[in-house]
Parts: structure tokens; C-alpha cells; sequence
């Protein structure tokens, strides 16, 4: 082992040799940063994605506990009560969506809005739950901004009141101010916006306008129909039909016969583990005992969630491993060659350095120690580089597109680039380095 | 078969026996060779291009194999076994200067000169610095020392060699055409330093065409058709 000294030197030695011939690095850097471009680029659109989707499926508090369960009331009043009354909402979902906007553009094609009407208990949390599979999805709720919640008073007293989310407040109200407007459920032809009209196929016994109390901000879908309207406005593509939830009192749904094809959610909220814990086991044991007996008994906390997301999201994640690790091996192959012929145009300095002492190993690792440090300057360049690229090309999706996409970045990211860099600098060079330990001390300084 | 011995009771630090050795096995540039050398020996060969000279250098050196013959260098036997302490030995016993000068030229005079202690256990310490200081003075290479090798005269990297080859005060010094590029003024330093190393106990090995740099202390052989010939 060289002394410490020594191994100073050594290092100073080889940074120098690196950034002595300024042609060679650059040519040696461009091989190996294209490679790591690629993988940079994509792992970081692949994460995006893949907390995108993650982000839609699971913004789902740690301590709730979901339940979808086609049954009748008196099954479902004996869960509750088995498990913990005070802390379950029910939310019950019509199947079918409800129109609740119409507009016709100066083209003649139409942009409708149409809603999933969610009939809940009160809503104290803030609790956000939407599934994965878009086929059975469960309502979403977020942040408050204006007004309230729907509350036990509601839902005692069946007001015909309603929450909405920020898209749909504007586009139904434009700037004014929604609370205390009224939004009519099933209306939506041609020009008839939020208007009961007696040509609409409206039934007439149901009372189908809800007074705005509370405006909510869901992000994902919010940011979904803005982009949806967007292109509605910019592309001449026909018609256009985007779709929301709003959430009224369960019994105002029921007083109105909005219920028919509902169905209905049961979500434990908890404050503490132990309590989270103990409903988990006891909808364990029932769904166990009675999920032959009922159509639809289907339990979901967060890590179900995010079960459901990562298996559906792991075929299109393999595929593209495999196409980025395809791509990072020929580049390393190209950048193999590079290294091949610095490494033929140096054996003159290694037979110099032969004669002064060196052995094969130093050989090596000098030449291995030069490739490391190629890989992480092309590492370095290739992170601001894919980062501002992966940007570019969120931008684009969403502006040419209109799919909502963020790009994220994440420190996982870095620290996997940096470790690829390495392994890739020390796999290329190493054959490269081996040829050139292995001339003769003779023949490399006659080469020179 | 030529039998030289130079010196009589003490042991020699370079011994070579029935050395031969061949790049097509059809003419054997070395042929039969037989030398002994010992502390404060200067040795003078010379002979026609083409002789074997450098040859001749590669393999004391251990630069090169031989395919016959044995070969000794400071009481180490040198045989396929100790073929991986080659390293070990160069860096321990031998300085090189060689006749096209083999320095690195992208880095400095001092990093060149300095260049045999990369591969080194020895730590750069004080004596090292001051041994250091001693011959880039008594080889006039204060001036240079942080000049980029590549800017150099014929003549200055000549003497960066010789400064290389001295710097971890090696028991042999091989030697080929060191004063080939220089003038009379700086002929003269450099000889002037390979005959204080010798009265230190160097061994030195010349090779040249410059016969005027020879004493009569000096062992002067003639290399020919692979035999070494006392001059």
C-alpha cells in the first residue's frame, strides 16, 4: 500500500492526466454522458409518472380504512357499531353522473361537465381518497376554501346543499362568488346553463338544485379538467365531456331518489394507531366471514392502495428499465472504444512509468481511477442537463397534450445516477486499462 | 562465450551467466554473455547500431526477458518466479535514462522527476525534498522546475531524465546515450555526477558512441554479433 502522501500524489497525479489533453476528456465525456443523459432523463419522467399516479391513487390518509360494500342498512349498521361509530363516515356514490354544465363554443362544439354526486355524512376531515382503478372509484374531497363542509345539521335536516371544487366553481360562476348559488343537477343542454327550463328532461318530482355551501381544491382533479377545457378552447377537436364530483348531504340524495344506483363507502378516520389497528382486524374478520355472502365487500387502507398502483405500474416500469439499460450499454460500449484508443495513444506513458516501478495493478487502477472521474463530471452534466430536459418534456405533455404531468425530482434520483456513474465508469474502463497494464515494458516504451 | 570479470573478492551487484537472447529464434541478439559488475564500476559499451546495445540495457534493466542464461541483479535471481517482483526491483535498484528521454510530457519538470515515488512505499519526506533540491541544482534545473516538460530543449530533457533516474538514489544507474543531445558545458556536469556516484558505490551502465567521456577507471566494452568484447 502507498503511503498516504503517496496516494495524494497519486490522485493529484491522475486528476492531472485527465485534464491534460482537453480533446480526449471531451470525447471521452460525451460518450458516457449520453448514456447517463438517457438514464437520468428517463428515471426521473419515470418517477414522475409513477408519483403522479401514486399521488391520484393514494391521497389517502395513513389511518384510514375504506370499505365498499354492496349490502343492505341493517348489515351496515351492524359493522359501524361493531366497529367504531363515532369516527365512520359514509359516503354513497350514484353510479350514474348528473350534468351539471353545458356550454356551446363559438365552433359548435360542445364542453359539458358532468358530476358523480357523492351523498355523505359530515365532512370534518380533509381527507382525500380516490382509487386507482377509475372503474370503481371513490370520491374525492380536499382542502377547504371557501365556506364549509357539509355537517351533521345537513344531514339531519336533508338540505339540499352541495360542495363543490374550485374548476367547477368557476366555470359555473365564473368570478363571482359561489357560496349561496345554486347548482342544478341533470340540466346541461345547449345553452340551458344551470337553468331549470321546462324542455329539459328534468323530473320534475325530484328537486334537483343544491345551494353551494363550501368550495373545496383538489388538485389532480381540478388540474386534470383546466387542461381538458384548455385544449377544448384551443383544439377544434369535437366535443368535449369532463367529469367531477360534488358532495351532498346522503339524505338529501335519498329524499331526491338521486340514490338508485349508489354505492355506498364506509371510511373509518382515525387520530391514533391502536384504534386503526383494531378496526383493521375486525373488517378483517368480516370480510373473511361475509365477503362470499355480499357482490362487493372490498376493503382499502393505503398500503392496499399503494399494492394496487405499484402492480399496475410495474409492466410499464420493467419496459422502460429495459429500454434505458439497452441504451446506457451501448453508449458504455462507445465510450469503451473511446477509452480503448486513449489508452492505445498512452502506451508510450505506460511503459514510462513501467520502468519507474509501476506494476500492472497501478496500471489499472490509474486508468480506472481517470474512467471514474470521466463518469461523474458526464453524472454531474447529465443531472442539470435531464433535469431541465425532463421539464421540457412535462411542459410539452401538458401543453401539446393536455395531460396533467409534474416532473419531480428527487434526491433518489441523484444518488442513482451517481452510483450508475460509477459502476460505469469502473465496467468500461476496466478492459480498456487491462489491455494496457498487460504491454510489455520493452515494447510500450518503443511504441512511444 | 565471453568471460568478463571485473574486480575480484567482493560480491558483484550485477552478474550475468550464458545470458542469450533472441526475437526470432533464428539469431540471438545476445549470445552466450557473461559480465560481472560491482560497487563504483562505470561501464562503458558501445558498438554499431544495431548491436544490441539497448537490448543489451532492457535486460539488466529487467525492461525485457531473456531466453537463456542467468542474470542477478544486487544478489536477487532473476527466473519466472520472481517475474512479478520486476516492479518491485526497478523501483528499489534501478534508475533508467534512456536515449529518447521517455518523459511524460504533459506534466512538469518536478512532476517528472518526482515521478518514481507514485509507485513507491517510501513517504516524500525531508531528506527526499533535500536530495531533490541537490540534484535539480547540481543539474542546473532550478529554473525549469515547473515548466511543462514539453517546452523543453533536447539538452534539458536530457538532464530531467538523469535528474529521474537519480531521485531515489538507486544502486544501478542504466544509462543510454546520456550526453547524446547535450553540449561540451553540460556534457561535462552530467559526467561530472555519474563519477561522484560512482565513487559512492554506484553501479553505472553507459551506453554511448562518445568515447571521450571514458576514463581509464572505467570498464569499456564492445558489444558484437552478440558477444561483449573487452576494449
Amino acid at each position: 500500500m502507498l503511503g498516504i502522501k503517496n496516494n495524494i500524489m497519486f490522485i493529484r497525479h491522475v486528476l492531472m492526466m485527465v485534464f491534460s489533453n482537453v480533446p480526449r476528456l471531451i470525447l471521452s465525456i460525451c460518450g458516457l454522458f449520453v448514456g447517463l443523459l438517457v438514464l437520468t432523463t428517463g428515471n426521473i419522467l419515470m418517477n414522475s409518472y409513477y408519483d403522479e399516479a401514486m399521488n391520484r391513487a393514494c391521497e389517502f390518509s395513513t389511518n384510514n380504512i375504506s370499505v365498499l360494500l354492496e349490502a343492505d342498512d341493517e348489515f351496515e349498521k351492524k359493522i359501524i357499531s361493531d366497529i367504531d361509530t363515532m369516527q365512520v363516515e359514509l359516503k354513497r356514490v350514484s353510479m350514474s353522473s348528473e350534468s351539471i354544465y353545458s356550454e356551446q363554443y363559438s365552433n359548435g362544439n360542445i364542453c359539458s361537465l358532468n358530476a358523480k354526486v357523492v351523498g355523505t355524512t359530515s365532512m370534518d376531515s380533509e381527507n382525500v381518497l380516490m382509487k386507482y382503478n377509475e372503474n370503481t372509484t371513490i370520491p374525492v374531497h380536499g382542502n377547504l376554501t371557501k365556506g364549509r363542509f357539509i355537517n351533521q345539521n345537513d344531514v339531519s335536516k336533508k338540505n339540499n346543499c352541495v360542495v363543490i371544487d374550485e374548476f367547477t366553481a368557476s366555470l359555473l360562476f365564473g368570478e363571482e362568488d359561489p357560496i349561496g348559488k345554486k347548482v342544478i343537477l341533470g340540466v346541461g343542454n345547449i345553452g340551458m346553463e344551470n337553468v331549470s327550463d321546462e324542455d329539459n328532461v328534468v323530473d320534475d318530482e325530484k328537486d334537483n338544485s343544491f345551494t353551494v355551501v363550501g368550495v373545496f381544491d383538489n388538485y389532480q382533479v381540478t388540474k386534470s379538467n383546466q387542461l381538458e377545457y384548455e385544449k377544448f378552447r384551443v383544439v377544434d377537436n369535437g366535443n368535449i365531456v369532463m367529469s367531477t364530483y360534488i358532495y351532498v348531504p346522503y339524505t338529501a340524495l335519498d329524499e331526491n331518489g338521486f340514490q338508485e344506483d349508489a354505492q355506498d363507502y364506509l371510511i373509518w378516520h382515525y387520530s391514533d394507531n391502536s384504534g386503526y389497528e383494531k378496526g383493521l382486524q375486525v373488517l378483517n374478520d368480516y370480510k373473511t366471514v361475509y365477503s362470499h355472502k355480499y357482490s362487493k365487500f372490498e376493503l382499502m387502507t393505503k398500503d392496499d392502495m399503494k399494492s394496487a398502483v405499484k402492480k399496475e405500474l410495474r409492466p410499464i416500469k420493467l419496459f422502460m428499465w429495459l429500454i434505458l439499460s439497452a441504451l446506457l450499454i451501448i453508449s458504455g460500449i462507445n465510450s469503451m472504444n473511446t477509452m480503448f484508443f486513449s489508452i492505445k495513444e498512452r502506451i508510450g506513458e505506460i511503459g514510462i512509468k513501467k520502468a519507474m516501478g509501476a506494476n500492472a495493478t497501478d496500471i489499472i487502477v490509474q486508468f480506472l481511477m481517470e474512467g471514474i472521474f470521466m463518469a461523474y463530471i458526464a453524472a454531474a452534466m447529465s443531472l442539470i442537463v435531464g433535469g431541465i430536459v425532463a421539464e421540457l418534456i412535462g411542459k410539452g405533455i401538458q401543453s401539446m397534450l393536455f395531460i396533467n404531468f409534474k416532473v419531480n425530482y428527487s434526491m433518489e434520483t441523484v444518488l442513482f445516477t451517481l452510483i450508475v456513474a460509477g459502476i460505469y465508469g469502473i465496467v468500461f474502463s476496466f478492459i480498456p486499462s487491462y489491455y494496457g497494464a498487460g504491454r510489455k515494458v520493452a515494447d510500450a516504451l518503443r511504441f512511444e | 562465450m565471453s568471460t568478463l570479470c571485473v574486480n575480484g573478492n567482493e560480491q558483484p551487484v550485477i552478474e550475468i551467466k550464458g545470458l542469450r537472447k533472441t526475437y526470432d529464434r533464428k539469431r540471438y541478439v545476445l549470445d552466450n554473455l557473461e559480465l560481472k559488475l560491482y560497487s563504483g564500476d562505470m561501464t562503458i559499451i558501445e558498438g554499431k547500431s544495431g548491436t544490441g546495445k539497448s537490448t543489451l540495457m532492457n535486460v539488466i534493466g529487467l525492461l525485457d526477458d531473456f531466453n537463456e542464461g542467468t542474470l542477478c541483479i544486487d544478489g536477487i535471481e532473476i527466473n519466472k518466479k520472481t517475474k512479478r517482483k520486476y516492479s518491485i526491483i526497478r523501483a528499489q535498484k534501478i534508475g533508467f535514462v534512456f536515449q529518447a528521454y521517455h518523459l511524460i510530457e504533459a506534466i512538469s519538470v518536478k512532476e517528472n522527476i518526482m515521478l518514481p515515488f507514485l509507485y513507491s512505499n517510501i513517504n516524500v519526506n525531508n531528506d527526499i525534498k533535500q536530495r531533490y533540491d541537490k540534484i535539480v541544482t547540481d543539474l542546473g534545473l532550478g529554473e525549469l522546475e515547473n515548466k511543462k516538460v514539453a517546452l523543453l530543449s533536447g539538452g534539458e530533457k536530457q538532464r530531467v531524465a538523469i535528474a529521474r533516474a537519480l531521485i531515489k538514489d538507486p544502486k544501478i544507474i542504466i544509462a543510454d546515450e546520456p550526453t547524446g543531445n547535450l553540449d561540451m558545458e553540460n556534457t561535462k556536469i552530467v559526467i561530472d555526477v555519474f563519477r561522484k556516484l560512482r565513487e559512492m558505490g554506484k553501479v553505472i551502465i553507459i551506453v554511448t558512441h562518445d568515447i571521450s567521456i571514458a576514463t581509464s577507471d572505467d570498464k569499456r566494452f564492445y558489444l558484437k554479433e552478440g558477444k561483449l568484447m573487452l576494449c
